[in-house]
């Protein structure tokens, strides 16, 4: 009887990769690691209302490649590549560094199957005080219409501004988390409402695949 | 009798991003009709961190992550300057580090 691994990187080299992938000496990996963090901290600030799901960074050789995946691309990019540039322009500022940066900005198939986006989705209800089991459903028949072999959802906290905390969650359909073959996007969101904060894990089972690569 | 040679050391925390970068760069050598030695793999190095799980007391409940460091080594006998030119302009994916020594 033990508590739940994160999904994501218990399936690391199988079926969900690093975002975050450079490789740095003992002495370069605090810096790198801090500027990755800034990076990201200002990419979510900003562009909250462009639905980002995931940001990977990669380093060659002083270099720096920054892909955002989102479901809306258009505001990212802005009039004419406007966006990109400002992007570019404060990434450079807050690294205080002169470094070559590339933004790629990529466009998700599918927004309702990905579990950040659901976890937004979520919070954005909860804050708006509607009730949390109309915002669970919400976000679940808006993933079984995108065809998701899986979903679960939970929320924690003070449920409906009960003085009580407790926590509830709902599932559809099957989310393995045991199989590693399983391709499970999982995602943890907060919801900061008056009474407090409430936690909201997403998991997401898209159908099961098999390595893409001999795991050694 | 000292034959020049290039040694080539590649780092990285994935064994099949390193195995893809070795064949390109022998594959390269092999075109333009230079020796390779390799890719020869020294001892990975491993690096293990053990962290709380708790936020606060807790102090036997603990987890272990580890990176691993792999690292190959390719020597290139005799290179003519189209090796070293080709070489140069090869576009290795990222998360290797190479470290050249002639």
């Amino acid at each position: 009887m033990g508590q739940k691994v994160n999904p994501l990187g218990f399936r690391l080299r199988i079926t969900s990769q690093h975002r975050s992938s450079w490789f740095a000496t003992k002495e370069s990996y605090p810096q790198l690691l801090e500027q990755d963090f800034k990076i990201r901290s200002y990419i979510n600030r900003e562009l909250e209302a462009a639905g980002i799901s995931k940001i990977e960074i990669s380093r060659n050789a002083n270099q720096l490649e920054v892909s955002v995946y989102t479901s809306r691309p258009g505001i990212i990019v802005g009039r004419s590549g406007l966006g990109i540039e400002k992007i570019k322009t404060d990434i450079l500022r807050l690294l205080k560094q002169d470094i070559s940066i590339r933004i790629n900005v990529i466009e998700l198939t599918n927004p309702d199957a990905d579990a950040n986006l659901i976890g937004e989705f979520i919070a954005q209800q909860l804050e708006k005080r509607v009730a949390f089991r109309r915002a669970t459903r919400q976000a679940i028949q808006k993933a079984q219409r995108a065809n998701v072999q899986g979903i679960k959802v939970q929320v924690s906290g003070r449920l409906n501004g009960a003085e009580i905390a407790r926590s509830e969650w709902v599932r559809e359909g099957r989310v393995p988390l045991q199989t590693l073959r399983a391709n499970i996007d999982y995602a943890t969101k907060e919801a900061h409402t008056t009474y407090g904060i409430l936690g909201i894990k997403v998991w997401v089972f898209n159908g099961e695949q098999t390595p893409t690569y001999a795991v050694i | 009798m000292q034959k020049q040679k290039i040694r080539i050391r590649l780092k990285g925390y994935e064994t099949n991003l390193l195995l893809d970068s070795c064949n390109k760069i022998i594959e390269t050598a092999t075109r333009t009709n230079s020796v390779t030695a390799g890719p020869i793999p020294l001892p990975t190095r491993r690096k293990i961190y053990c962290v709380l799980r708790s936020p606060h007391v807790n102090k036997d409940s603990r987890e272990h992550f580890e990176t691993r460091i792999h690292k190959r080594v390719i020597d290139i006998y005799e290179p003519n300057s189209t090796t070293i030119d080709s070489l140069m302009k090869l576009d290795l994916p990222a998360g290797i580090d190479i470290d050249i020594k002639i």
